[in-house]
């Protein structure tokens, strides 16, 4: 009997140090902070803005729940541990989407930029074959300002492109491509004005 | 005997206890649902101040819940965490109808200013067409068109801060525009050259009636030619200008198309442009203003004032010599260029 008391006396003894010495999972914060970081670097606020939010609020749940068993005198760090581990992991398939997306707006965006260029292109040559004459030279000259203007632009497409910001850039070549086809549709008007006469 | 049935009454309250875990407060899940939904309104764009307090709210509320959910279920008690909660949702709802309020004041101011810059930019590149030395304000036109777009798509997506942004650098650039229009064409918004071209066009129109003759009356800015007889319009007639066509002409190549009552005074069956019909340019007027503007050194030396000012086309076989001919710039107070520079 004497020898049970004993054993208990240790057993609890060695429980509360087990307890109280839990170790605060300072590396598993680090390693899950790093890792949104690194999607966010790559765009994540960008192409993956909900799946963003949904890592940073668990992260941040973590954050309250490390802080809470910290204070404890039995501290268990199990549970955050185990969201630290999911954020991390969760963070890097974030990652692979957002190069993912990010892929795909890049394609779109030269995408957009070839049909603006064409649609130019188009307007360019409609001018080119436009009936010449006193009646017309206003009309030409105003429609060959809006195109050399649209070239300009077109620039701004390829910064947008350069800086990586490629839903800026589609919305800029989608623009351009609509202003270049309309003014193809003016000049194709504007001859068919000139043939009636 | 005592002690077990000590130890067992014990442990039969300990099971009871057990089964009645403290619900969380229903208000959390509220809250956090709140929280996302006030995240996808932007409410950290519109409204920041009050959104970081609402969040300091909000996290503090949670570290409460997360403290009562690390403590022996027996023990926890979410009274605290439920008002706190309550008090964030509170707060929320506020924010919430505050953001909208911002929003649809942002979202309307946004949609004015679109439209105004639509109808500003379609008249200044109205303009722009009959000017014909007009290229570089096309120029900034179609890019501020652009912006336009731009702005409008943002608009669209109810990005209202960034189209905001946008449409302030657009409005340096129509400005910009307007301005350079107004240079040159400064003369149709003055209410005075306005009245002094009026009244030429009213008295060729008398003189049409009074003499039963055929006159006519060429508005530069309309680009229009009309043909009256006895003081009755009979047609009206597109026209082209040269390329400075809206400045008055001052000297030979100014490639401006002169202002003022003048007369036919010949039909040429061969001109550059097949028929024409010249007229007596420059009048007396027209050499008091150049002999003023050389004086002043206003034009290049060794530059004479010019002639052979003609008008072609189908007009050839209906007037004759000596046909009243009065060119002006507009007939209108309210002509093309005075709204533009208005602003409309």
């Amino acid at each position: 009997m004497k020898n049970l008391s004993k054993l208990m006396v240790l057993a609890t003894a060695a429980a509360f140090l087990l307890a109280g010495c839990a170790k605060k999972p300072t590396q598993e914060v680090n390693t899950a902070e790093t890792a949104i970081k690194g999607a966010v670097e790559d765009g994540a606020a960008i192409y993956a803005e909900e799946e963003l939010k949904k890592l940073q609020d668990d992260f941040a749940a973590a954050e309250v729940e490390v802080t809470t068993q910290s204070k404890k005198f039995f501290k268990k760090y199990g549970k955050a541990k185990e969201t630290l581990a999911k954020i991390t992991t969760d963070a890097a398939a974030l990652r692979t989407t957002v190069a993912a997306r990010k892929e795909e707006a890049k394609n779109n965006a030269l995408s957009a930029q070839d049909e603006a260029k064409m649609a130019l292109e188009e307007a360019k040559a409609l001018l080119e074959n436009a009936p010449r004459g006193k009646g017309t030279q206003a009309d030409i000259e105003a429609f060959s300002a809006d195109l050399k203007a649209l070239e300009d632009s077109l620039a701004e497409v390829q910064q947008a492109l350069d800086s990586e910001d490629y839903l800026g850039a589609v919305d800029k070549a989608t623009i351009i491509k609509e202003k270049a086809s309309g003014i193809s549709i003016q000049i194709q008007q504007a001859i068919e004005k000139v043939k009636k006469k | 005997m005592r002690n077990c049935a000590l130890a067992v009454f014990f442990l039969f309250s300990l099971s009871i206890l057990g089964c009645k875990v403290p619900p969380v407060p229903p208000e959390a899940e509220k809250a956090e649902r709140q929280e996302l939904s006030l995240w996808r309104e932007k409410a950290a764009t519109y409204a920041k101040e009050d959104f970081d307090r609402y969040m300091m709210l909000y996290k503090e509320a949670k570290r409460e819940l997360s403290e009562e959910n690390a403590k022996f279920v027996w023990f926890r008690n979410y009274e605290e965490a439920a008002s706190s909660f309550k008090t964030v949702l509170k707060m929320g709802e506020e924010l919430s109808e505050k953001v909208r309020k911002i929003k649809e004041i942002k979202r309307m101011s946004s949609a004015d200013k679109i439209r105004d810059f639509k109808g500003r930019i379609a008249a200044l590149q109205r303009i722009t067409l009959q000017m014909n030395e007009g290229k570089p304000i096309r120029l900034i036109l179609t890019r501020a068109e652009l912006m336009l777009r731009e702005a409008d798509l943002l608009h669209q997506r109810q990005a209202f801060n960034k189209a905001e942004e946008k449409l302030k650098d657009l409005s340096a650039s129509v400005k910009d525009a307007e301005a350079m229009i107004l240079l040159v064409l400064d003369r149709y918004a003055d209410p005075t050259q306005v009245a002094k071209w009026k009244k030429w066009a009213k008295d060729t129109i008398l003189e049409s009636r009074n003499k039963n003759i055929v006159v006519i009356i060429v508005s530069k800015i309309d680009r229009k030619l009309s043909l009256y007889k006895a003081g009755k319009l009979l047609s009206s007639h597109e026209i082209s200008l040269g390329h400075n066509g809206l400045d008055d002409k001052l000297y030979a190549a100014d490639q401006a198309t002169p202002e003022g009552r003048y007369r036919i005074i010949d039909k040429l069956l061969s001109s550059l442009y097949y028929k024409a019909l010249l007229i007596d340019y420059p009048n007396e007027e027209d050499q008091k203003k150049f002999d003023q503007a050389k004086s002043k050194g206003q034009i290049p030396s060794g530059v004479s004032i010019g002639g052979l000012i003609e008008i072609h086309g189908a007009l050839f076989r209906l007037v004759q010599v000596g046909t009243p001919v009065t060119i002006v710039g507009a007939t209108d107070d309210l002509n093309e260029i005075f709204s533009a520079s208005k602003g409309h």
